[in-house]
């Protein structure tokens, strides 16, 4: 389980490997309060499923990606 | 042998029964685009298994029969005889060259040579082929036009747009994973390729991406990535500034070096998938191992020996420090050592060392029961101490020893329990033996004018994995028989108003205890009269026995030896080649056969076999000095009757029992031991029933009856004729086990007692 619901300021932390299985634990998250921001500083490998949740539901990212491949390579999902 | 290898040979032998049957049923459905991506992973796998070691000539064969069913799977080669009949050879040939291997570690000598032949047709297959796959670089498509407007950097040369299908995260893909494994990457975009369905639920598992990529790596580099989502991927090449595209294939000449490197690169990020993902620490060092070798082999096989021995040294040095000295060499800098290497020197180099574990397949749920058993066998023993407790204490004999029983009853419950299932752990299914028939039969039937559909039943049915690998070789004859010999020609059919095309059912089920395999075929059956005629002429039986024999049993002398022999297999209207072999190996293995033949509407040969090798109730007899065992489930009775009922018919002992005549046989006699005369006034007698036939066994007296695993006869006890098996009894000797069929026929060949002409 790398996706964590932080209380103390609302936001999601993708941490470590995030793998396949977290991605329906991260929609969950953002479906339930849209407004959540997400904060993948912390996410050493991205599954694809995983990027795609943020590419398709489109919440607020915080800081680079701390996969380097997604924070050289990819867009930075966000709402717009 | 190699722990590695021997696992290799295993998922070899299954790789090339299951791409086989693949092939079969591509060739019967050409159109079957499932069976055709299964028979490409069984070919792909195959490689991968080989590149572990080092077998060059064995590699290039796989990886030209990949090429050529990667090429039938893009379209660009048509899916037809040619290919499936080449496939198979190449199978044929792995499967000759696991033998080889097992026996030897090598290839036989012949493999270079007919690797390369097999590959070459492979290869003029291909270049037969259209090159329909390849987009003429002229006209670049608006996806690749807009990713090569959006980006400035390096001189793109490939583009490839890659639409992964929504079910495969399922099938464990990771798209971004292929693309971060592009060499030479210049610009990704991924985007939905469609608009989220309003008002529908979002579905985090279903794959939703329009991957598209610029690179200035070749379009082998990038086949070699996405070679195992080709279907979902589509390459053209970036015209640029004057650069021609890289070659296709078409040029065979200098292209040779720079198609092996593509290959490389994926066997090499392969292992580095591997490594990363090995997290279990059992099986961490056979890992290791094995990606190290497989990146050894696969730099020394494109000339890169120096690296090679780089990465053997570095596996040393543990998963992290291999796998940075891999990427590093995929990087394209190989002189760069990683400074991983010393910390982490430690982490694998004993496990490396270590014994790997000899594997075998078992059902979870087995070995759970196991546990709770050996769990349950441990408290049974407590129970034990406890009443040593007792014992010492000075508690009174008689308690004392109903406690010992108690006690000893329960252990005795569960080691049968336990015996029980772990003979269970050996049980595997028919399937994997009947699936190897359908080729076989395929061969057999071309060239005979004759059409076949074989019928399969029962293959989930289970037995002892000694019992299943040794049923192949019999059921074969049969099947073989009753192809050749059973089945008219599809003209004689249809003159019978038979449909034309004939029918062989293997089934299985089970039997009482044990299990039944049958062949039946719907051909022209068995010919008592003709079968009568013959063992007349081979001298088999006297005509006068013939004479008093019923159809039924007559028609059971096929399985007797001498009935017929290899040369007169075109006089044969029926079958009988070798069937005496079934007999005699459905005999081996604790079984019997039977047949039964309807004249003119087919045939039904059935092995009665066991299922496991179980415990067997022992009977103990004295013969002279020594004793023997008979298995109790051979014998119908015990009897003892006076000497002076003994008559001496036609050159034998018989007696009349039940208004039948029973030959009988001295037990001394058949296994050629001294025979003190009969000094008893009564006889001791044992009813047998073998091979059709009621025989009583004259022995001196009956010691023990135990329980006891019979194993089958190996070393010299195997040579002797007769010993099916021996045991250990309570006291440490050793107990012979003797066989009865395998002791009268024997006696019967050589001459001794015509007992089969009683009446």
């Amino acid at each position: 389980m790398t996706v964590v619901l932080r209380t103390d300021d609302g936001t999601i932390r993708l941490e470590g490997t995030c793998p396949v299985e977290d991605a329906e634990t991260l929609a969950a998250l953002i479906l339930e309060d849209p407004g959540r921001p997400v904060d993948w500083v912390g996410c050493t490998r991205m599954h694809t499923a995983v990027y795609q949740v943020l590419l398709s539901l489109r919440p607020v990212v915080l800081g680079a990606c701390g996969d380097p491949f997604v924070d050289l390579w990819l867009d930075r999902p966000g709402p717009g | 042998m190699n722990d590695l290898l021997e696992q290799f040979l295993v998922e070899t032998r299954e790789l090339v029964q299951s791409g086989t049957e693949d092939l079969l049923s591509l060739e019967a459905a050409p159109g079957d685009a499932e069976a055709l991506n299964r028979v490409f992973r069984a070919f792909h796998t195959l490689k991968g298994g080989v590149g572990l070691f080092d077998y060059p000539a064995w590699f290039a064969l796989l990886h030209a029969a990949e090429d050529g069913l990667s090429a039938a799977r893009a379209g660009t080669l048509a899916v037809n005889a040619v290919l499936v009949d080449l496939s198979l050879e190449a199978l044929d040939a792995t499967a000759r060259w696991t033998d080889a291997v097992e026996a030897t570690e090598r290839l036989p000598e012949t493999a270079t040579a007919e690797a390369a032949t097999l590959a070459d047709r492979y290869r003029s297959l291909l270049d037969r082929a259209p090159e329909a796959g390849v987009t003429a670089a002229s006209a670049l498509p608006d996806w690749a036009a807009r990713l090569v407007g959006s980006t400035d950097a390096g001189t793109p040369t490939t583009a490839l747009r890659y639409r992964p299908r929504s079910d495969c995260f399922f099938s464990g893909d990771d798209p971004l994973g292929f693309v971060r494994k592009v060499p030479g990457l210049l610009a990704v975009s991924v985007e939905p390729a469609g608009p989220r369905p309003a008002g529908e639920e979002f579905d985090a598992y279903a794959c939703n991406l329009d991957i598209a990529i610029l690179t200035n790596s070749g379009r082998p580099e990038l086949d070699a990535v996405f070679r195992l989502v080709a279907d979902q991927v589509t390459v053209v090449d970036v015209p640029d500034g004057g650069r021609q595209p890289a070659p296709t294939g078409v040029d065979r000449g200098d292209a040779a070096l720079a198609e092996t490197e593509p290959v490389v690169a994926a066997i090499l990020s392969e292992q580095v998938r591997v490594l990363a993902a090995t997290g279990d620490a059992t099986i961490a060092a056979g890992c290791l191992e094995a990606c190290a070798r497989s990146v050894a082999n696969a730099m020394a096989f494109a000339g890169r020996t120096e690296e090679a021995e780089r990465c053997r040294l570095d596996s040393v040095g543990g998963r992290q420090g291999l796998r940075a000295t891999i990427e590093a060499v995929l990087a394209g800098r190989p002189g760069e050592m990683p400074a991983a290497v010393a910390e982490a020197a430690a982490e694998g180099s004993e496990q490396a060392g270590g014994d790997a574990v000899r594997t075998l397949r078992v059902d979870a749920a087995r070995v759970d029961a196991l546990v709770a058993l050996v769990g349950e066998l441990v408290v049974a023993r407590n129970a034990l101490s406890h009443v040593a407790t007792r014992a010492e204490a000075g508690e009174d004999a008689a308690t004392l020893a109903r406690a010992i029983r108690d006690a000893d009853a329960n252990m005795g419950r569960l080691s049968m329990a336990l015996h029980r299932n772990a003979v269970s752990l050996r049980l595997m299914p028919l399937s994997q033996v009947f699936r190897r028939f359908t080729r076989p039969v395929r061969d057999a039937v071309r060239g005979l004018g004759k059409e076949v559909v074989l019928e399969m039943e029962g293959e989930g049915t289970e037995a002892d994995r000694e019992i299943v690998e040794n049923l192949f070789e019999p059921l074969l004859h049969v099947v073989r028989n009753a192809v050749d010999h059973g089945l008219e020609g599809v003209e004689d059919r249809l003159r019978l108003g038979k449909p034309a095309v004939g029918r062989i059912r293997i089934a299985a089920g089970p039997d009482g205890d044990g299990i039944v395999v049958s062949v039946s075929d719907d051909g022209r059956g068995i010919d008592p009269a003709f079968i009568r005629r013959r063992s007349a002429e081979r001298g088999l039986r006297s005509p006068h026995a013939l004479a008093d024999m019923d159809d039924a049993a007559v028609v059971d002398l096929i399985f007797a030896p001498g009935f017929s022999t290899a040369d007169s297999v075109g006089a044969l209207s029926g079958r009988g080649v070798g069937m005496d072999a079934v007999r005699v190996a459905a005999g081996r293995m604790g079984g019997r056969v039977s047949v039964e033949s309807r004249v003119g509407a087919g045939t039904t040969v059935s092995l009665h076999l066991p299922r496991t090798i179980a415990l067997s109730r022992i009977l103990v007899v004295g013969v002279g000095e020594e004793s023997y065992g008979i298995a109790m489930d051979a014998v119908l009775e015990v009897v003892r009757v006076p000497r002076s009922g003994i008559r001496a018919v036609d050159g034998g002992d018989a007696m009349v029992r039940r208004g039948r005549t029973v030959p009988i046989m001295r037990l001394a006699e058949l296994l050629n031991r001294p025979d003190p005369s009969c000094t008893q006034a009564k006889a001791l007698l044992l009813v047998i029933r073998s091979g059709g036939e009621t025989v009583a066994l004259d022995v001196d007296r009956i010691q023990d009856r135990l329980d006891a695993v019979v194993r089958p006869p190996a070393g010299l006890v195997g040579t002797v004729p007769g010993v099916g098996g021996t045991t250990v009894r309570g006291d440490g000797g050793v107990l012979l086990v003797l066989d009865p069929t395998a002791l009268i026929a024997d006696a019967a060949s050589m001459g001794m007692g015509r007992f089969g002409e009683g009446r």
